[in-house]
């Protein structure tokens, strides 16, 4: 509460609201997750491809990471900190349904609906239909990689998955995503 | 690095991200009830030390009576002969102690047993 006094919470710095949440202050906390919720649902709506079910894995990430905050050595290793977490949550929450990693079939178009040619041009895809119609594994994989720019062996490190595993996964995802495109 | 992959990486800065919705707000009255129950997990768990103390004090007190005789005997001082060597204000002060020592162990051991699960906990 004593670091909190000393700061305004919608103005402060993130890193100010991480050392104040680290002292189990709830209001910096909650400025927290309102700053980084739209990354973080982003993220796991990209891995799970079901927005309620990313929800409620972001939510309980949040709450992870409140638990574990003293963990957290610098507030600038925040973002890949909670990263992890964010991870390692969906992946348990994969154990737990037993998750089948199968491949999904969709010949269907997956540009943005609302595309133009001229915004053909400049290209841009429906990213969050295209990666639903990648095996979880792929999605995974080629979300990290393309998505949060982590290498193959950042990757190996957060899920535990062989190298080779990982490697395979992004490139066959990314080779699905190009051949949809080319196909829309 | 080819064009989709520009593309794709492109794709995924660009990507739209959710609106709050409540998000946070819901995040924060989880949080919020978490650490209430916390407390009362804490509160509980300092009663529950409190207590185990002060049983235990009071079983080596039950024990020392029991024992103690027999062991000061042992070593050549009797009770017995303890009390014959002292006088009736000593035996009084004796009778007092014995009396309130119970108690006296009871509430230094929840006192104790408090202030160490306080601190366990604060750790």
């Amino acid at each position: 509460m004593a670091i909190r006094a000393l700061i305004n919470l919608a103005q402060a710095g993130e890193a100010a609201l991480i050392v104040a949440a680290q002292a189990r202050d709830q209001a910096a906390f909650g400025e927290l997750v309102k700053r980084r919720q739209g990354w973080a649902r982003a993220l796991l709506r990209r891995m799970c491809s079901n927005a309620a079910e990313a929800d409620d894995l972001a939510q309980e990430a949040f709450i992870k990471a409140w638990d574990r905050l003293r963990d957290l050595e610098t507030p600038a290793a925040f973002p890949g900190w909670f990263r992890r977490i964010a991870v390692t949550t969906f992946l348990m929450a994969k154990r737990r349904q037993k998750a089948v990693f199968a491949e999904i079939d969709d010949a269907s178009p997956i540009a943005s609906e609302d595309s133009t040619p001229e915004a053909a041009a400049g290209a841009k895809i429906d990213l969050e239909r295209a990666l639903a119609r990648l095996s979880d594994a792929e999605r995974l994989c080629v979300t990290l990689n393309h998505g949060e720019g982590l290498s193959h062996s950042e990757i190996v490190e957060m899920t535990g998955l062989p190298l080779g595993t990982v490697k395979s996964h992004v490139l066959r995802g990314t080779e699905k995503l190009r051949r949809m495109l080319e196909a829309a | 690095m080819s064009d989709f992959d520009t593309l794709l990486k492109r794709s995924f800065a660009e990507a739209h991200e959710p609106a709050d919705d409540g998000f946070a707000a819901h995040v924060s009255h989880v949080v919020a009830r978490n650490e209430r129950g916390a407390q009362v997990r804490n509160a509980v768990q300092s009663c529950a030390f409190a207590v185990a103390g002060a049983v235990v004090l009071y079983a080596f007190y039950g024990m020392a009576l029991q024992f103690g005789p027999d062991f000061l005997a042992s070593v050549g001082f009797g009770v017995a002969r303890a009390r014959s060597t002292v006088g009736e204000p000593a035996m009084d002060m004796w009778r007092t102690a014995n009396a309130v020592l119970p108690q006296i162990l009871l509430v230094t051991g929840a006192l104790v047993g408090g202030a160490v699960a306080y601190r366990a906990t604060q750790e």
